[in-house]
């Protein structure tokens, strides 16, 4: 008798095909399971997935959009990926960005000059915040093995309560209304090719490759891939874990903390409550679903963004509450954690006799 | 001068702020302690917060509305369990997803009842004694007229001590937690009791959840837990692994929450010794909200230069997947 058996193995190196495939099937699943409460409301899933992948993003302005919204997602998911590389789960990317940006609007509201003068001292201020409120759990890991996840949620909510202190207190405008003043012309971010793109967008392919080149050009980034994968073997070589984990996690605070300076500057044009819609937390699944290679955290973050601008333009074509957004990113989050174990396992099954297994039961 | 009603209101809402972070705290050192992080507890309180408060919302009843958040906690655990215990997937990365998962959903299904509100549970009094007991002055209303799910945590802080130090169930998650290896050798089915903690461990946040939705708050809101899920992974350090120290934190914690509630009066009343601009800023709503945080930052960094995770408690074999040699 023939009789299925499953076994289960440790893979030593997951293959190409896996390695590419993976990352699209997960998204496939997620869109699958997105389509039941969809149908359940009596939506065409197929219709409200052409206009949330293709006919909202395709658009003049939904294609601004999405570009729009790629930079926040890009530079807090580089944030999260560069640890991540060695071995730190940094989940702090939105405090960062809060840091950023309340940095900035304190610049903002301070230096005084032409454009380039207060929008160059807006980034530096906003990258300093974020890189800073980066710095302490990289060292407090390498100094002391402080749980660097504790550390990193904590300091996000240590930030987003200061931000809630600084527009009610010192960065307040107007008395009565929690936010900063409105920013003068010379603190906003230009825009290019209409009104919708900003500047900001450079950010994009500049941060890409400098994790790119770090990473695969450089002999650090081969220490940094060391200490993720064998962080003994690294040791022994005499490779820093201080100068490590101090870099992968200041880089990435530079990062957020200039995602945060451009939301506040280009998008809300001053310093508001709760002014980054969790860019910070998607950073995470961004991060996981580009895990190897900067590019592809960059195709992760289109996906999201593409997800955001063309999952709101359908959710209002078709009457369907916004949160079917949140719904779907769920979903994505629950193929990746089950795509993890396919990455890491070898599934084989085989059609086996059941006599030669000893007889099944 | 401080009135006795604002004392005794202050207390009262400690130990209603103390009771979700004390049944998610517990919950979750029994998780650790069979040597499973569950990085999950934010999430679990979301989902066991929204399927609580909709099921009160139906049946009118808020003790089934607090089973119901209970058993979905147990449901979203039993998910991180096969994803560690079974698939073998990084505990931490599989936690966190579970939490992002829980806010994601929550806020989706959510989104239709955002601004019912229900009645929730009324507050008890224990019964036949309860009238004697609420003469003590202060403790009398603050300890013994609460609701149900205060009590209830009070009682399961001997109760978890108990069952981890005194039953052979309690002994055999221990022992996973310890040495899975010997425990395995010894009989003990170390996989089935890591899935028994994971799946007590999401109850107990579910039902902490239920008791954010169903009475400190009653009402639903998106991302209503704010952090406590967090807060209680952070009180398990705190507490060292150990159910009556987590009794102290969470009713510590709980306090300066019922402080910040509190913040405008406590300025006036301290205003006016010359040092107003400090008081102000340390009484801020918003800066006091920080201060679990940041006391727990201070003591863990503490407690890792002085000592090794072993030496607090920690389990050996926390976050080891159990993998047995050659089945």
């Amino acid at each position: 008798m023939m009789l299925p058996t499953v076994d289960v193995s440790h893979r030593e190196e997951s293959g190409r095909a896996l390695d590419l495939g993976l990352p699209v099937l997960t998204v496939l699943g997620a869109l699958f399971v997105g389509a039941i409460p969809l149908l359940a409301l009596g939506t065409d899933p197929l219709a409200f997935y052409w206009t949330m992948l293709v006919s909202s993003p395709s658009s003049s302005n939904g294609s601004l959009r999405v570009l729009v919204k790629l930079v926040p997602l890009v530079l807090a998911g580089l944030t999260v990926y560069l640890p991540l590389k060695c071995g730190l789960i940094n989940i702090g990317a939105e405090g960062q960005i809060y840091m950023g940006g309340i940095a900035a609007t304190w610049a903002a509201m301070n230096v005084s000059g032409s454009s380039l003068v207060v929008l160059g001292s807006m980034v530096g201020c906003g990258m300093l915040a974020g890189g800073f409120w980066a710095a302490i759990p990289a060292y407090l890991r390498s100094k002391w093995d402080v749980n660097e996840i504790i550390v990193t949620v904590f300091m996000t909510f240590i930030a987003i309560q200061l931000n809630e202190y600084m527009i009610r207190g010192p960065l307040q405008g107007r008395t009565g209304f929690p936010s900063s003043p409105l920013f003068s012309e010379a603190a906003i971010l230009p825009t290019v090719m209409g009104d919708t793109l900003h500047v900001g967008i450079i950010s994009v392919p500049i941060a890409v490759a400098i994790a790119y080149l770090l990473l695969n050009r450089t002999q650090t980034g081969y220490e940094i891939r060391l200490m993720g994968s064998n962080p003994d073997a690294a040791e022994q070589a005499g490779v820093s874990k201080l100068r490590i984990f101090m870099l992968t996690m200041i880089l990435g605070g530079l990062f957020s903390g200039l995602a945060g300076m451009i939301e506040v500057s280009a998008i809300q044009n001053k310093l508001i409550s709760n002014f980054s819609p969790r860019y910070g937390f998607t950073a995470i699944p961004i991060a996981l679903l580009g895990q190897n290679g900067a590019v592809r955290v960059a195709f992760a973050a289109l996906f999201f963004a593409v997800l955001s601008v063309g999952g709101t333009d359908a959710a209002a074509t078709y009457g369907v509450s916004n949160s079917i957004i949140d719904f779907i990113e769920a979903s994505v989050i629950l193929f990746l954690i089950a795509a993890e174990f396919f990455r890491r396992y070898r599934v084989d099954v085989r059609l086996r006799s059941a006599t030669a297994t000893g007889g099944g039961v | 001068m401080v009135e006795k009603a604002f004392v005794v209101g202050l207390l009262s809402s400690t130990v209603a702020a103390a009771t979700p972070l004390l049944l998610a705290t517990l919950g979750e050192i029994i998780c650790e302690r069979s040597g499973n992080l569950n990085l999950g507890v934010e999430g679990m309180m979301l989902v066991g917060a929204l399927t609580g408060f909709v099921a009160a919302l139906w049946t009118g009843n808020p003790y089934v509305g607090f089973l119901v958040g209970t058993l979905s906690g147990v449901g979203m655990a039993l998910l991180h369990a096969i994803l560690t215990i079974e698939l073998k997937a990084n505990q931490v990365i599989s936690g966190i997803m579970i939490t992002l998962l829980g806010t994601a959903m929550t806020t989706f299904f959510g989104n239709a009842i955002d601004t019912k509100s229900i009645d929730g549970f009324s507050e008890v009094t224990i019964p036949v004694v309860g009238d004697a007991l609420l003469q003590i002055p202060i403790l009398g209303p603050v300890f013994f007229r609460a609701h149900m799910p205060d009590f209830l945590a009070l009682a399961l802080v001997p109760a978890v001590w108990y069952f981890l130090n005194r039953t052979q169930f309690g002994l055999a998650v221990v022992a996973a937690g310890e040495d899975p290896e010997t425990a395995d050798t010894m009989g003990i089915p170390v996989k089935f009791v890591r899935y028994a903690a994971v799946l007590i461990g999401g109850g107990f946040a579910g039902a902490a959840g239920a008791d954010l939705s169903l009475a400190y708050a009653n009402i639903w809101g998106a991302q209503m837990t704010d952090g406590r899920g967090w807060i209680a992974v952070a009180l398990v350090i705190f507490a060292s692994w150990q159910p009556l120290r987590a009794l102290i934190g969470a009713y510590f914690f709980g306090f300066i929450d019922a402080l910040a509630l509190r913040s405008q009066t406590l300025i006036s009343e301290l205003s006016g010794t010359g040092l107003d601009s400090v008081v102000e800023f340390a009484l801020d709503p918003s800066i006091m909200t920080m201060y679990p945080y940041l006391l727990t930052i201070i003591a863990l960094i503490v407690i890792s230069r002085e000592a090794s995770a072993k030496e607090l408690g920690a389990p050996s074999a926390l976050k080891e997947p159990y993998v047995r040699e050659a089945e």
